[in-house]
């Protein structure tokens, strides 16, 4: 490869560059100030009743494990209030939607997920098209150290050149650095409301794995089940003999 | 960060005590405030006097979120103090800058509480949970502000609607227990304590205080099942816990002699295996009571 010193034209500069970098700064900030203001938190109506249900469950679960530790009369208490065939927490009608079905149904959900898309990866995308389109096969600059041939393709998209030295990159990548770089810096500006790519690229790829994944009916049935089954073994009915045996050996002892 | 933490910070900053016009360096503050907030620990005297030095030299040098937690935990620490004028302008200072804000306003309401304004008080949190109904640190605030006016069917009724919601606050439950048995409601106070009985660690105090209100509540049933209670405590701290060896004298003293219920012959021996353990732990601890306790006891020794 021959050494040499490629320079750029100072109409590249101002057609390519400077614009470049203006328009992935400027279309940054867009999509900062679009994630901020769409991710108001929505003020959801049911949160009590759902809060009770779930807390509920976990109570149910709770005194299910600890019950031999409860007095008899306890436990049945609990029991009743629970599995009651009529008025019984886990007979009735669970108020929280399980996930898909908000999906379907609620209307508001629906408008949210489809906000979340469109701030997200969607401009990204589009940026990515637009940019190769217009800025594309211009080589942009030089990184000031050699590089092994084996980061061509991450620094030179768009230009197939195999004799152009490694070190100098063209639009798209630098399109690209630039994308990510910007966090740093931005993350200064904004705190904690930076726009997280990564974190975004993440939670595209589990939609399903969110919070609001909380099936009441399946729990209520699990638990139902679980009060169905196995008695109630008082776990202090040799206490007695045991803090005897206790207090005689103390006695020995001393 | 757990409390030793706290405690080794805390070494850190006691070397300063005694040195004329040595000042301890920001991070050896921030790191004693950070480890107080996340171990909650309560400190109050400490933390307002190294939380109002940070405030006051080291203002520049803290990250603004950090500042603004600082605001709130040095304000509580000076408010639990008594030193209302210190605390003040911080309580302004964060409404100010959190105008909105549910946190800020409980802050605010706290300064009321502190400053002997209850109904004020009463009327902000009110207003704050009118707002955010699922609000779950606000109730608590409420039930703080009944009690200390002596409503414990108000602070009982504010206890019981979160709880419908939360039902697995410990903390909630024990406080709910507590109303109760100052109440003289041992009914409901022991199912509180049931609920608390079931939320993990098994603390022999939890199991004590159950037997007490099934004794108080009385009858045989009832006494023989926290006689039981009081046998599990005293297995479970070695037959050392004196509470236990009482409570088990007590529940002696009130079912008759031949009852023994399921409890078979163990149950018979125990009220005089207890009275010599007292004897003995007396006589080891307290001797100067001894000749009370042996009187009071004389039917088991």
């Amino acid at each position: 490869m021959g050494y040499h010193e490629l320079v750029l034209d100072s109409n590249v500069r101002d057609w390519v560059f400077i614009p470049l970098t203006l328009f992935i700064v400027l279309m940054k900030l867009l999509m900062q100030y679009a994630h901020q203001m769409t991710s108001a938190a929505p003020v959801t109506t049911k949160v009590l009743a759902e809060i009770q249900e779930q807390q509920g469950v976990t109570r149910s679960q709770r005194i299910r494990a600890a019950a031999n530790w409860l007095p008899e009369s306890a436990f049945r208490m609990r029991k009743e209030f629970f599995t009651e065939k009529e008025s019984g927490v886990f007979n009735k009608e669970p108020c929280t939607r399980p996930m898909h079905e908000t999906m379907a149904t609620d209307p508001s959900f629906m408008v949210d997920m489809m906000k979340k898309n469109l701030t997200g990866m969607l401009p990204q995308i589009v940026m990515g098209a637009a940019v190769s389109f217009f800025f594309s096969g211009f080589v942009m600059g030089k990184v000031p150290f050699g590089l092994s041939p084996r980061f061509r393709p991450m620094l030179q998209r768009g230009v197939d050149l195999s004799s152009l030295d490694v070190s100098y990159f063209t639009s798209l990548s630098y399109y690209f650095a630039l994308l990510f770089a910007s966090r740093g810096p931005f993350s200064l500006v904004f705190r904690e409301n930076t726009l997280d790519e990564t974190e975004m690229m993440k939670r595209q790829m589990n939609p399903m794995a969110g919070g609001a994944g909380f099936d009441a009916k399946a729990a209520f049935k699990t638990e139902l089940q679980g009060w169905g089954a196995g008695e109630h073994e008082w776990t202090l009915l040799g206490a007695e003999d045991a803090a005897l045996a206790v207090l005689k050996a103390n006695a020995q002892r001393s | 960060m757990s409390s030793e933490d706290v405690e080794e910070a805390r070494q850190l900053l006691l070397r300063y005590a005694g040195a004329e016009r040595a000042m301890p360096t920001c991070d050896e503050l921030r790191q004693f405030l950070k480890a107080s907030r996340e171990a909650r620990i309560r400190n109050p005297e400490d933390i307002a006097n190294y939380g109002s030095l940070a405030l006051r030299h080291y203002k520049s040098q803290l990250a603004e979120e950090e500042l603004w937690l600082l605001h709130e935990q040095v304000g509580i620490a000076l408010m639990e103090c008594g030193a209302l004028q210190q605390a003040l302008p911080l309580v302004k200072a964060v409404l100010l800058k959190f105008p909105g804000s549910i946190r800020a306003r409980r802050l605010q309401g706290m300064y009321y509480q502190a400053a002997g304004k209850p109904a004020q008080a009463q009327q902000l949190y009110e207003e704050l949970l009118s707002e955010q109904p699922h609000n779950d640190v606000i109730p608590k605030q409420l039930v703080v502000l009944h009690r200390e006016a002596g409503a414990l069917s108000e602070a009982i009724s504010v206890l019981v609607t979160y709880l419908q919601h939360y039902s697995n606050d410990r903390e909630a439950w024990e406080e709910l227990a507590d109303c109760y048995l100052e109440a003289g409601m041992y009914r409901q106070a022991a199912f509180a304590l049931e609920e608390v009985l079931t939320m993990g660690v098994l603390a022999p105090l939890t199991l004590i205080k159950y037997g007490d209100t099934l004794a108080s509540i009385g009858g045989a049933a009832q006494l023989r099942t926290a006689r039981a209670y009081y046998a599990k405590a005293l297995q479970v701290s070695g037959g050392r816990s004196v509470r236990a060896l009482y409570g088990l004298i007590a529940v002696a003293n009130q079912l008759p002699d031949k009852d023994a219920g399921a409890a078979g012959s163990a149950a018979q021996e125990l009220p005089s295996a207890a009275a010599e353990a007292l004897v003995a732990q007396y006589s080891r601890d307290a001797p100067d009571k001894l000749p009370l306790v042996k009187q009071a006891l004389a039917r088991y020794l």
